[in-house]
């Protein structure tokens, strides 16, 4: 794996920005790794990009699936002595996890069941957990929260992606659990915490509706746990 | 929908590519009751089979949603907030709140899309459609029975959102919104759980399997169908979610079950979702 540690681009773009054309323009499933070019600047940031079309929809939802049970299989493996204390708590992460897995393993069969190819890479990547504090129930709340918040505002932003209704319909029935995790691990790190004003605003244009996010800033995100990997949209649908 | 454009809908539904198409024109049909069909020619389209039954336009779906969401704002409304569960008056008074927000843009994208807002109707929490025949008598006065109920119409908003969304996929913008909404749905409906397993309850934060009992009604069932296992991957391709998790720390064949319907939230029908309103509205 290549260094991270110096990342030249031209100047006038965005890092993000031109990542984001590289990707396009090698419409690559492949970690990008140093150009070997002299004459093009180095690009020694490894990138996984997205491909197009419901393929990278459906790529970009295992990612999110990845990223989740990852963390939970972690926790679970160890829980914590105050976790493991407060059953209750428990037994809703361990559930989650059992739903996280099985969304996870289903999008990997839908992928291959449409004719199209799972990212291998998101499939081998690793995650870099040590942001979070997952030795006390607490901190393993607020890590759960962190990624099942993120994971609801990213449904949010995905579903005018996907062109296939069948598959439109299966990332429904997806996403009101996703909503269901998010709310239960609010309420058990903070009670009535499961609609908060920082997920779902009280006023303006949005009030009442859930916070949303593009697949542009869920992979800024979770760029921080595959490190020095950095995730890009590549060729992801718009609209 | 125009008849012109329905029957060009029947001439190019392939039944086998499209399983849901002619079945979705029909429905779509009996929904707007838009034009009238030769009693022959409705009797060949409804002998296809139809392997799947989530049909309706996306006004359908609009007038659904906004359906439920008055029900749950007229709850909030009605209940007398003395007997909810200490300290979760606020919670009440948000998810109302969150109601009427939706209810303002479900509202609007129907005037938009030229639907008719129809008269809200009578409503009776009690399920005895204002007479005495009652299937949930102390709604407002049995703090346990209140958080039944919110729980049974926060789960409906759940499944009728879930209908509704896909059909809102030529909207980007409706689409986006019906999203978020279906999202605070969501949430409303794992927060119902945790105040009744606050309270002593046996439920968790998601609908798993068929639940414990038929709600509100055996035959207007807010939890049917909750118990599949089978899920559509592709046009043609249904996968069992029931054999996806590694049987590995003692988990039991039946927890994996379970497991795999809490996964999914399913849609209601248009029909099965309107049996459930009809429950409490009169």
């Amino acid at each position: 794996m290549p260094e991270a540690s110096t990342s030249t681009t031209p100047s006038g773009l965005s890092r993000r920005t031109f990542l984001t054309h590289t990707g396009v323009a090698a419409a690559s499933l492949l970690l990008l790794t140093a150009c070997p070019d002299p004459e093009t600047p180095p690009l020694t940031t490894p990138t996984i990009s997205l491909t197009g079309g419901d393929e990278g929809v459906l790529n970009y939802l295992y990612l999110l699936e990845r990223t989740a049970t990852e963390l939970y299989d972690k926790v679970l493996a160890n829980p914590p002595a105050d976790l493991t204390a407060a059953a209750a708590d428990l037994g809703v992460l361990r559930d989650i996890n059992r739903h996280n897995t099985i969304h996870r393993e289903l999008l990997l069969l839908t992928i291959s069941a449409n004719g199209f190819t799972a990212n291998s890479n998101i499939g081998g990547l690793g995650f870099d957990y040590s942001s979070f504090t997952l030795t006390t129930r607490v901190g393993v709340l607020a890590a759960a929260q962190s990624l099942a918040d993120l994971t609801v505002a990213a449904y949010c932003g995905a579903a005018r992606l996907l062109s296939t209704p069948v598959l439109l319909r299966l990332y429904v029935k997806m996403m009101a659990v996703k909503a269901r995790h998010a709310a239960a691990v609010r309420d058990l790190r903070t009670p009535g915490s499961f609609a908060g004003s920082d997920v779902v605003p009280q006023s303006g244009a949005d009030a009442g509706l859930n916070q949303v996010l593009t697949p542009a800033e869920v992979l800024a995100e979770l760029s921080k746990y595959t490190a020095p990997i950095q995730l890009s949209v590549g060729s992801l649908p718009t609209n | 929908m125009n008849l012109l454009s329905f029957l060009e809908q029947l001439a190019t539904a392939d039944a086998a590519a499209h399983p849901t198409a002619r079945r979705g024109a029909l429905t779509q049909l009996a929904h707007t009751a838009a034009a009238a069909l030769p009693a022959a020619v409705l009797g060949a389209l409804t002998a296809q089979p139809a392997s799947a039954q989530i049909t309706g336009t996306s006004l359908d779906g609009l007038q659904l949603a906004l359906r439920v969401e008055w029900l749950q704002d007229e709850f909030y409304t009605r209940l007398p907030i003395s007997i909810v569960p200490a300290g979760s008056a606020p919670d009440f008074l948000l998810m109302r709140a969150q109601q009427r927000q939706h209810i303002a843009l479900l509202e609007s994208y129907i005037r938009t899309s030229g639907g008719v807002l129809a008269a809200r109707p009578n409503y009776d929490f009690t399920g005895g459609r204002g007479g005495s025949n009652r299937i949930f008598p102390d709604v407002f006065t049995n703090t346990s029975t209140l958080l039944l109920v919110a729980q049974v119409l926060e789960d409906l908003g759940v499944r009728v959102y879930a209908y509704a969304m896909p059909l809102l996929a030529s909207n980007n913008a409706q689409i986006d919104s019906l999203s978020r909404m279906f999202a605070v749905e969501g949430r409303h409906a794992a927060h119902l759980r945790q105040l009744r397993r606050q309270a002593g309850a046996t439920v968790k934060h998601w609908i798993s399997g068929t639940e414990a009992a038929a709600l509100p009604t055996a035959q207007a069932n807010v939890y049917a169908e909750e118990d599949r296992v089978m899920q559509q991957v592709a046009n043609l391709a249904l996968r069992d979610a029931s054999t996806l998790l590694p049987t590995i720390g003692g988990i039991t064949a039946a927890e994996i079950r379970a497991a795999a319907t809490e996964a999914f939230d399913e849609p209601l029908t248009y029909d099965a979702a309107s049996a459930i309103i009809q429950v409490f509205t009169y």
